[in-house]
């Protein structure tokens, strides 16, 4: 029973610290299956929570009492949910512009995307919230079960505590993104044209405007990511975000062979790192000074790396993948 | 019609040497759009972009010529810029053999902390001990940045997801162990209320030229670099089989260039360059290695690379140009505008330099269509 709760509350907390991770590294699946290199998602993600945090604060129409101006918790998170969505497209839009439109450097093109994140959501988080810290709590699905009668269940009702809305986005969306990419028409498409895009356009595919559409998937699925950090796991935007996790999101994609289950268990298998790292933090803290607590966290990028290497499995890319497409080009 | 034949000869002469001339012109028009937009934006939440603009140019030079000499205000952006020069120049150099080095970041991680360490540890003068870090630091850093460009000869694999790894690897394994764990300054001065590895010796540092401003021998560091990236490229046998690897690689290694040992090598400078600009930091302004400390100066260097078209004098340029817009952009804060302000503006420069095709297309097309239309007239007349 003690072993069995363990369990449960341990899947729970990866479920939970995982779903960004899944989330980004399904738009990173959509993108490079397209064969359009997407490395913004760090920044993608940081604009997303940004504005999910946004949309919920705007929404609000009630007046604070104590402090006038909005109430920031009378708001609606969907609100919120819809402005990540919105970003999400634009910023879709601005990289597939670039890198298919104008054939760009696409790895520029998202550098350049991560770097203006980073400076302009501290420029905006000072413009709507006065501070370069965190914004205040907003409202947000953070504790809302999605299902929450089956959140009383003894032993696995935790896991459906835990479960909203992004929780429940990342263990479904995997699936049908599997279900898309390889067993319907659009998917071979969308596969043809980031493996062999010439021979795509050949027979009639726009290749262009499946890369167009891939790159604004992308962008709104990172940007839901950024979003379940924001109003899923916390109810603020922390100026920190997302420390980081896009670029693990970039490295479970690769671990799981640019597929979506692969992504999915890839990404799972990451958190799991960090959080026996938390559990031995919290409950075995002398065990951190035999394995440092940085090993724990380089651990996914290690492993990556040997994957990459080749010491472990092997993982190809599409064919196409970074390399923008001319219309009668020759090959 | 003297005028028009004039006006002739200047678009013949513009079409003759448009793409020279566009390679210097992307990276102008990129920064000035990119100042426009950021102006809209200032606009945007009630203040005046031109005071602010004001205040970062302000913050950046001096408000009096006799202040800009005094290098209190310019200091900053020289050393800002040096940092940024040498990471610019790491990226630059991979970039010319054709590999895309996004791990300069961690690379002067590396350097840092390599720098940290021996600062700490060695303690005779500064005429042996600066160049013997250095030397420390070049090994680590470039080595570093080796593997990544030996796993893409051996192994296939793409440079930028080795090089993302590497950085993470990088950052975990020095801040939440190293700096925390065996060389936190706690571990020899238990009374220190300071996070971070303990300070360098006094031997070692690269202190400011004079009273009054921060600027130091980084500066000297960073021009060096140059020169010798220029002379390198430009000058030596190994530059033009840098540059033949980049440009087509089947073609470089037919003519008999040993393209893997070729990639080898930039990769090794490129990794070294961005690790001396780490050590720079530690030894120059930093004075150790802090519990915090993600300066993103690596990031910067492929915008700087970028915009100064991968070549040594065009990166010194953009790096001191953004250098003191880094250094200006803390003025800023009087009237409200954070310093990351910083990154927006190099955010949008960069993203017109990676949409370039775009701006030199309408400027090789404002130059076609002028030429037919005067060629048209002129043949009336």
């Amino acid at each position: 029973m003690e072993l069995a709760k363990t369990i449960v509350s341990f899947i729970s907390s990866m479920l939970q610290f995982g779903t960004p991770i899944i989330l980004a590294g399904l738009g990173g699946v959509m993108c490079e299956n397209a064969g359009v290199v997407n490395i913004a998602l760090e920044g993608i993600m940081r604009m997303g929570g940004f504005f999910a945090v946004l949309g919920a604060y705007i929404s609000s129409t009630k007046i604070d009492p104590i402090l006038g101006g909005k109430d920031p918790l009378a708001g609606n998170p969907w609100v919120g949910i819809l402005f990540a969505i919105g970003i999400g497209i634009l910023v879709g839009l601005l990289h597939a512009y670039i890198s298919v439109s104008l054939r760009g450097n696409q790895i520029v093109s998202g550098v350049a995307i991560n770097v203006f994140a980073l400076g302009g959501m501290t420029f905006f988080l000072e413009r709507y919230f006065n501070t370069t810290g965190h914004s205040p709590s907003v409202a947000s699905f953070m504790n809302k079960p999605l299902l929450p009668h089956l959140a009383k269940l003894p032993i696995v009702g935790e896991l459906f505590e835990a479960m909203n809305i992004f929780v429940f986005l990342a263990l479904i969306l995997p699936f049908v993104i599997h279900f898309y990419l390889y067993y319907t028409p659009w998917g071979l498409r969308h596969r043809s044209v980031g493996e062999h895009p010439k021979a795509a356009d050949t027979l009639g595919i726009n290749v262009y405007l499946v890369r167009y559409l891939a790159v604004i998937a992308s962008g709104i699925l990172a940007a839901l990511a950024g979003a379940s950090m924001s109003i899923g796991q916390l109810d603020l935007f922390d100026n920190h975000m997302p420390a980081g996790l896009g670029f693990i999101a970039l490295a479970a994609m690769i671990f799981g062979k640019w597929t979506p289950i692969g992504t999915f268990f890839a990404a799972l298998f990451f958190t799991l790192a960090t959080v026996v790292q938390i559990y031995i933090q919290t409950s075995a803290p002398q065990l951190l000074n035999i394995i440092p607590r940085g090993f724990f966290l380089a651990l996914p990028y290690i492993l990556t790396l040997l994957v990459l290497a080749g010491f472990v499995g092997r993982a190809t890319p599409p064919a196409a993948d970074g390399i923008p497409y001319e219309k009668g080009e020759k090959l | 019609m003297k005028g028009l034949n004039f006006l002739n000869d200047i678009l013949i002469w513009w079409n003759s040497k448009k793409e020279e001339i566009s390679s210097f012109l992307v990276p102008i028009i990129s920064i000035i759009v990119a100042f426009l937009v950021a102006a809209v934006m200032i606009k945007a939440t009630g203040k005046s972009p031109w005071a602010a603009y004001k205040l970062l140019f302000e913050g950046a030079f001096g408000s009096s010529l006799k202040e800009f000499f005094s290098l209190k205000e310019a200091g900053e952006g020289f050393l800002k810029g040096s940092i940024l020069t040498l990471t610019g120049l790491s990226v630059a150099v991979a970039f010319r053999v054709g590999l895309f080095n996004i791990g300069a970041e961690g690379q002067f991680i590396m350097g840092a902390i390599v720098a940290a360490y021996l600062g700490f540890k060695l303690n005779m003068t500064p005429w042996i001990d600066i160049p013997l870090i250095l030397i420390a630091v070049i090994i680590v850093s470039g080595l570093y940045a080796a593997f990544a460009g030996w796993l893409k000869i051996t192994r296939g694999v793409h440079e930028v997801i080795t090089t993302i790894m590497l950085n993470w690897i990088a950052v975990h394994l020095v801040e939440n162990w190293i700096v925390v764990g065996p060389f936190n300054i706690q571990r020899y001065r238990p009374e220190a209320i300071l996070a971070g590895t303990p300070y360098v010796k006094e031997a070692s540092r690269l202190k400011p030229f004079f009273q009054g401003t921060r600027l130091n021998g980084s500066i000297i560091i960073a021009i060096l670099a140059v020169i010798f990236v220029y002379i390198l490229m430009n000058r030596t046998v190994l530059g033009y089989e840098i540059q033949a690897t980049g440009k087509n690689p089947d073609a470089a290694r037919y003519s008999g260039i040993n393209t893997a040992r070729t990639m080898l090598i930039a990769m090794f400078i490129s990794g070294a360059l961005a690790g001396v600009s780490g050590a720079c930091m530690i030894l120059g302004t930093e004075g150790h290695y802090p519990g915090v400390f993600r300066p993103g100066y690596g990031f910067d260097g492929i915008t700087m690379a970028l915009i100064g078209n991968n070549a040594a004098i065009g990166t010194l340029f953009s790096s001191m140009f953004f250098g003191f817009v880094r250094a200006g952009a803390t003025g800023m804060q009087l009237i409200g505008i954070h310093k990351t302000f910083a990154d927006i503006i190099q955010g949008v420069a960069t993203l017109f330099v990676a949409g370039q095709v775009g701006i030199k297309y309408l400027l090789f097309k404002i130059g076609e269509k002028k030429v037919i239309k005067e060629e048209a007239q002129s043949g009336v007349s």
